[in-house]
């Protein structure tokens, strides 16, 4: 009996092979929506995380730190660790200049999982070979270069050593900051006596075992390794224990999708599934009905309603069996294409940015299965109508008409169009799905063209930048770092680099205090709590007042507050709002040693003051301590508004978090600075440029980045409007995506119902035509037929669409500050433009098709 | 249902490798998943010992039902566990053996028609034959017992001879039909011209025809052989002919033509005759049967009902269109 | 031996003054191996009486019963499986499956049934109604009495209960309605089948053992 339902099924493909195609499409279509978001997702996911583990310099789960040679090989024995590297810190190099080179022993694990696997040449293998990074090797004096020779110098337990060796293979550096230079074991045997364990004793690092690990599931890490840790006998918390074994989970590795994600890639899921229900529904529901006949005859023979079922299941599946593979390639491929765009959104301002996907098999399951599961879904109703029609009401069929058809004998005496519109009933379902899903198209188009014609890039632009460029040390864009310490600072020589350049105007460089200027503190009379925490990276304490704003403490305990030193025309870019606000005026006064400017935080949206942030009013005075002493009394003389420019740089404010946290930022005009500040350091150097050398100096500073100072990056007007832009774009693609997938499916839906129309009347249509009917009358007729569903869906679609952006989109957009509402309903007028065109062109070619006589033909045979 | 058990298990087989996939995919720890497979692996074992099992039991099940509608059939009784409307195997193999039953039952039926056919024949023969036996008693008494002139003598003689002669006639239908009732009759199909076949069957009439001044008229291309007993089709052929010729008044034409269709050979024969009323179509091929306007015709009403008969033995057969007073024309279908 | 009975058999459709009593109050029952005409003019209920038998419709009242079993008690599935097993139908325009083969199509009963044909009798069968050489060919690639051959095979593959043959030479031209029928006929006189037959040709009720006239949904002699 399968038998014959598969043949059946194998041959009706032939038979009726423009229907088929449509399905498959239909089908293909849903599974390219499935995989292009499922490969958005993983794909987006992915690459942030490589691109994070690339800046952490770590792709391992987590990792052990100072074991004993024991505990190392016992660490294997653990049946959660998939695979554990093995890396033995020797010091870092004393013969380098600027870059920081660790000296490790390591295998090829440990330098998979953190990036060290030599790109050009091997690993090593001889005692006297290393592999180290390109920067590392150039700070050493060399070109990289296999088979080089360098000397490298160290300390360890308390020796000294240099030694030559020889590059086996270079890497590129991902960090400019620091970077592993490595040795493989046989390093350890010719030298033992580095290698003694004396940790517990002496805490010193040559000798101790480390690892970074991947595990088999990352199901209670956390739980698991404090237990092995201590099962190996090591203490995790006490820093001070003797047997101190520290576990850390690397968290990066190990995130957790953000609410948002989940949410956006349901709704989308949702959404896509919606479309391909509609689409794949009605054709199914289509060649159910085209064959409705034929499943009365079958079932007068004696075919069961299981039967039934199962022969158009089986047609479900083997339309499927070509829809989704399909599907999937393309979808893949799209998913592909457009994620480098969506990651740039995603993502802003990121060196490395690594954006790419493989193809997993989760990747292509998940997809297969939203498409399978959709098919299954779309399916149901179709069978069932199958199924359950009495075999002799199946049998003499025909479609319902509407029940207000205008009389068959009058119908030359109507227009064509009156005709047409007496059509329009037939099948209300259908009816209703076609104007969904072009509805939908509509809408969505309008909605996403809405949000995106309101991305306002000169506010966020003007928030990012005041000039055309800022330069700045690399730390200072990274999300990670920020400006936080003294070596952070901008190479003199680099600004007088830049500076040289033609075309500068307003150049002017900024200083700002740094980790290391705890001496100098400011007082404005704002208490604390006197609880104080000890932030990890900048190494300062910090105090919380009693709003839980932390503040970054001094030597003496008070505020060191994030305090700039600038030139005039730095000073009178910034938006003075209280108080003073000639900047020439002020710069004078401030320059005397009268007063300070003030800088307050302000809400993205409206500009306005943060109260939270304004802790200080204009007159009040502030108290500069220096080493303990009060040294200067300033008043403050005006408060301007900050933006990202005047923080950092951007939008990254990871410097002056760590440094002054939440306390006052201070202005003070470049020669108070200095006096004040031992050691002025300049974070960044801002400029405009002459027009025609904007291109020229961009050149000139990617390359300069790339050849001469990998420590430094910059930041352009141009670049900050583009990634504003970018923002834009991305709302214009996926909504003009989602917009042009539901239009795709409206007018497939159109395609299938004229062309059933067309099956369905064709004896209506004779008779016409044996009245008289032209041809060209007839294709008029389904013309405005197709018209009219574009219509309907227009018009509702374009009321839907202005009452959604006055009410939806507009919340939406007003609760985001880099957006201002911008009504248009421009994209929906050009979707029905060219809906209508499509719904009026579809139902000539569909006739054309016909007269071709192919389909007629295999209607002969299928009749 | 017993079938539904049977059923679920591919469901249950696939939820669990679901399952396996899906821890697989949440990276559950190694001993859950050794544990799962472990787990499963039991459950597949379990699951197959018991259908394993419940195949057995359905076996034998399915045995003793065929068994008990087997007794039920001997026994000569309904059985009462066929559901013809049931998508089973045993129904299936019920309706079979059913069958099968009636076959063997509808033989023995068949052999007790055939008696009462051959007592009715018996009837029938025996109420034919009254007649002309009891005219030649008669004659014959009438010879025996008078002495007649010559001129007389020889009268009463050739009546006597023509009964005799249609005793002898009725004899040999009833010996055909007889034969042609019972089955006793063995057709001899061959390759044979249909040419030779009318031919030797309008011999058969041409005197008579000579006779009554009637014109045969035949169209029949010669070439056309086709499979069919020669010696019985002429018979048929030759009642149907012999049938025209009667029923058609002196000076007419019976017409026979002959048209090769895409299965059988028609052959048609019409006459001039007084033709057949519409509600006589079905019995005049009916044994014995006479139309009350043939009553006049000599015949005894076995020609057509041979002649039909004859043919559908050769899986043929004949129509019949007339209009009462044109005449009449008897299609014979043959089978190519 | 009555194969079919049938009782005080009505069928009504719609109700109101616009009620159709298509069949009303026919009681008839039909012997074993024999054929029977229904002639009547259209509208007189013959094919809603064949429905009825074949099961196709629920009676608006009376039984049906075909070889012991009692329509009326059966649900929608079991009628299904009652009519591909004890029914075998023969349409007006035949009906066939136009992607399967002939030899598929006369199958394809016993397919549903899932049951191995009987060669033996698919054989005398084919050929019997000239099929052998056609037997791997598309029902279109047949002429329409070949195709009606094909469905004659198809009705009676599963050998039956009853034949059902509604018209089955409605659609043909006088020659090919004569061979069509004569084969009809020649193949459920060979095969002892039971058949019913719609007709409006009297040439052709000629053929059958009974003749049932219908006039308006009722029996008359």
């Amino acid at each position: 009996m399968d038998d014959i339902l598969k043949t059946l099924t194998r041959r009706s493909f032939a038979a009726s092979r423009a229907r088929n195609w449509i399905a498959v499409l239909a089908i293909a279509l849903t599974a390219v929506l499935f995989t292009a978001i499922t490969t958005i997702v993983i794909g987006t996911a992915e690459s942030f995380t490589l691109t994070i583990q690339m800046q952490k310099m770590s792709q391992s789960d987590g990792d052990l730190r100072y074991m004993t040679e024991e505990q190392f090989e016992a660490l294997h024995q653990a049946d959660f660790i998939d695979t554990a590297g093995l890396r033995m810190p020797v010091a870092f190099l004393t013969n380098a200049s600027r870059h920081n080179i660790e000296f490790n022993i390591e295998d090829e694990i440990q330098a998979e999982l953190t990036f060290c696997v030599p790109t050009h040449g091997r690993t090593p293998s001889a005692a006297n070979e290393v592999v180290a990074s390109d920067l590392a090797l150039r700070d050493l004096g060399i070109e990289p270069e296999v088979g080089a020779e360098i000397m490298i110098a160290f300390t360890a337990h308390g020796q000294h050593y240099t030694l030559p060796m020889i590059v086996s293979g270079w890497y590129e550096a991902l960090n400019s900051q620091m970077s592993v230079l490595w040795a493989g074991t046989a390093f350890r045997e010719e030298h033992p006596e580095i290698f003694r364990y004396t940790f517990s004793a002496d805490r010193e690092l040559a000798g101790t075992y480390w690892s970074d690990f991947t595990v088999r599931s990352t199901l209670n890490l956390e739980k698991k390794l404090r237990e092995l840790v201590f099962g190996l006998g090591g203490e995790p918390d006490d820093m001070n224990a003797p047997n101190y074994m520290p576990a850390v989970v690397n968290q990066v590795t190990n995130t957790r999708p953000s609410f948002f994600q989940i949410t956006a890639t349901v709704v989308f899921a949702a959404l896509f599934m919606l479309c391909g229900y509609l689409l794949i529904y009605n054709v199914f529901d289509i060649a159910v009905m085209q064959d409705i006949r034929r499943f009365g005859l079958y079932r007068t023979i004696g075919m069961s309603r299981k039967q039934v079922r199962r022969l158009i299941n089986q047609q479900a599946f083997w339309l499927s069996c070509i829809g989704i593979p399909l599907g999937l390639l393309v979808g893949f491929f799209t998913g592909k294409a457009a994620l480098p765009l969506i990651m740039n959104m995603v993502v802003t301002e990121y060196r490395h940015l690594a954006a790419d996907v493989s193809p997993s098999s989760a990747l292509f399951l998940t997809a297969a299965a939203l498409t399978a599961l959709t098919v299954f879904c779309s399916t149901r109703k179709p069978i069932r109508i199958a199924a359950n029609t009495p075999p002799i009401d199946a049998f003499r069929y025909v479609e319902n008409s509407g029940g207000r058809r205008a009389s068959r004998k009058s119908a030359l005496g109507t227009s064509i169009p009156r005709l047409a519109w007496s059509n329009l009933g037939r099948n209300r379902q259908r009816t209703a799905f076609i104007m969904l899903s072009l509805t939908l198209c509509v809408v969505l188009l309008n909605c996403a063209g809405t949000a995106a014609d309101s991305v306002d890039v000169e506010k966020e632009t003007a928030f990012m930048m005041r000039t055309d460029f800022a330069v700045v040390n690399e730390a200072s864009t990274s999300n990670f770092k920020g400006f936080v310490r003294r070596s952070d600072a901008l190479k003199a020589k680099t600004i007088a680099d830049i500076a040289a350049r033609p075309g500068i105007t307003d150049g002017s460089v900024v200083y700002k205090n740094t980790a290391e200027d705890t001496n100098v503190t400011y007082d404005f009379g704002h208490s604390l709590t006197g609880e104080t925490y000890r932030n990890d990276s900048s190494g300062l304490t910090f105090g919380y007042d009693h709003v839980y704003n932390h503040y970054g403490l001094g030597d003496d305990g008070r505020m060191i507050c994030n305090v700039y030193g600038m030139a005039e025309n730095a000073l009178a870019r910034m938006d003075l709002r209280e108080g003073e606000t000639n900047p020439h005026v002020l710069y004078e006064k401030m320059a005397a040693g009268d007063g300070i400017l003030v800088g307050v935080g302000v809400n993205r949206r409206d500009m306005s003051f943060v109260p939270m942030l304004d802790l200080a009013d204009v007159g009040q005075i502030i108290t500069v301590y220096k080493n303990g002493t009060p040294i200067m009394e300033l008043p403050i003389l005006a408060k301007a508004a900050l933006n990202g420019d005047d923080q950092e740089i951007g939008f990254t404010v990871n410097g002056p978090n760590e440094i002054g946290g939440d306390g006052l930022f201070l202005y003070l005009p470049a020669n108070i600075y200095e006096k004040l500040y031992e050691q002025p350091t300049v974070y960044k150097y801002s400029f405009n440029i002459e027009d025609e050398y904007e291109a020229e100096m961009t050149a000139f500073l990617e390359d300069y980045m790339k050849t001469t100072d990998p420590s430094m990056n910059y930041l352009s007007a141009q670049s900050a409007r583009k990634s504003s832009e970018g923002t834009q774009q991305m709302i214009r693609f996926v909504g003009g995506f989602v917009g042009l997938i539901f239009g795709l499916a409206g007018v497939l839906n159109l395609i299938n119902t004229i062309i059933t129309t067309i099956l369905t009347r064709r004896q209506e249509f004779a008779a016409m035509e044996s009245v008289g009917m032209t041809r060209r009358q007839l294709t008029g007729m389904m013309v405005w037929e197709g018209v009219y569903y574009a219509a309907g869906a227009c018009l509702f679609g374009l009321v839907l669409a202005a009452a959604l952006n006055l009410t939806l989109v507009k919340s939406l957009v007003d609760s985001m500050w880099q957006f201002t509402f911008h009504f248009t309903l421009l994209p929906a007028l050009g979707a029905c433009v060219v809906l209508l065109l499509v719904s009026a062109v579809v139902p000539i070619l569909a006739l054309r098709c016909f007269r071709k006589g192919s389909i007629v033909e295999q209607l002969r045979i299928t009749e | 249902m017993k079938q539904d058990h049977t059923a679920c298990l591919p469901h249950l087989l696939a939820l669990a490798a679901l399952l396996l996939i899906l821890l697989g995919l949440l990276e559950l720890p190694a001993a859950l998943l050794h544990a799962a497979a472990v787990g499963l692996g039991l459950a597949v074992l379990l699951l197959t010992l018991l259908w394993k099992r419940h195949q057995k039991q359905r076996e034998f099940d399915f045995a003793n039902s065929v068994c008990e509608t087997l007794d039920a059939l001997i026994n000569d009784q309904e059985p009462e566990n066929y559901r013809p409307y049931e998508d089973s195997q045993l129904s299936k193999v019920q309706g079979k053996l059913l069958q099968y039953h009636d076959r063997t039952q509808s033989g023995q039926r068949q052999s007790e028609e055939t008696k009462q056919t051959i007592q009715e024949l018996v009837s029938d023969i025996s109420h034919q034959v009254k007649t002309p036996i009891a005219n030649i008693r008669i004659f014959t008494d009438i010879l025996r017992q008078h002495e007649l002139p010559e001129e007389k003598r020889t009268e009463f003689l050739s009546t006597l001879s023509a009964q005799v002669s249609k005793l002898d006639f009725l004899m040999q239908s009833l010996m055909k039909m007889s034969r042609l009732e019972t089955g006793t009759f063995v057709l001899h199909m061959e390759n044979a011209s249909l040419y030779d076949t009318i031919a030797q069957a309008v011999s058969s009439i041409a005197a008579m025809a000579d006779r009554k001044q009637i014109q045969i008229d035949i169209n029949c291309s010669s070439q056309e052989t086709i499979r069919h007993d020669p010696k019985w089709t002429a018979e048929a052929l030759g009642n149907l002919l012999d049938n025209a010729v009667k029923y058609t008044p002196e000076g007419g034409t019976v017409y026979v033509s002959v048209r090769p269709w895409q299965f059988y050979i028609r052959i048609d024969i019409t006459d001039t005759g007084i033709g057949i009323p519409t509600e006589h179509y079905n019995d005049v091929f009916k044994r014995f049967y006479r139309t009350p306007s043939s009553a006049a015709a000599e015949g005894v009403g076995l020609g057509l009902y041979l002649a039909q008969g004859l043919i559908t033995r050769q899986k043929g057969y004949i129509t019949l269109t007339s209009e009462t007073g044109r005449g009449s024309t008897f299609s014979v279908f043959l089978l190519r | 031996m009555d194969i079919v009975t049938v009782q005080n058999l009505k069928k009504y459709f719609g109700s109101g003054p616009r009620q159709v009593r298509a069949v009303d109050g026919i009681s008839l029952s039909i012997e074993k191996g024999k054929l029977t005409a229904v002639i009547g003019a259209s509208g007189s209920g013959k094919t809603t009486l064949l429905n009825l038998i074949g099961g196709l419709y629920k009676p608006t009242e009376g039984t049906v019963i075909i070889d012991g079993v009692n329509l009326g008690r059966l649900q929608e599935e079991e009628l299904t499986i009652f009519r591909r097993r004890k029914i075998g139908f023969v349409f007006q325009d035949c009906n066939l499956v136009p992607e399967l083969t002939v030899r598929e199509n006369i199958l394809f009963p016993l397919a549903l049934d899932n049951s191995r044909p009987d060669m033996i009798f698919f054989e005398k069968l084919t050929g019997l109604l000239g099929l052998q050489e056609k037997l791997d060919d598309f029902p279109y690639m047949l002429s329409g009495g070949g195709q009606q051959c094909t469905a004659i095979a198809r009705a009676l593959i599963a050998r039956p209960a009853i034949i059902l043959a509604d018209e089955p030479t409605g659609s043909f031209d006088a020659k090919t309605s004569q061979n069509v029928a004569g084969l009809l006929k020649m193949t459920t006189d060979t095969f002892h089948q039971t058949l019913i037959m719609i007709t409006h040709n009297l040439e052709l009720a000629q053929l059958a053992d009974y003749v049932v006239r219908l006039q308006d949904g009722r029996i008359v002699q």
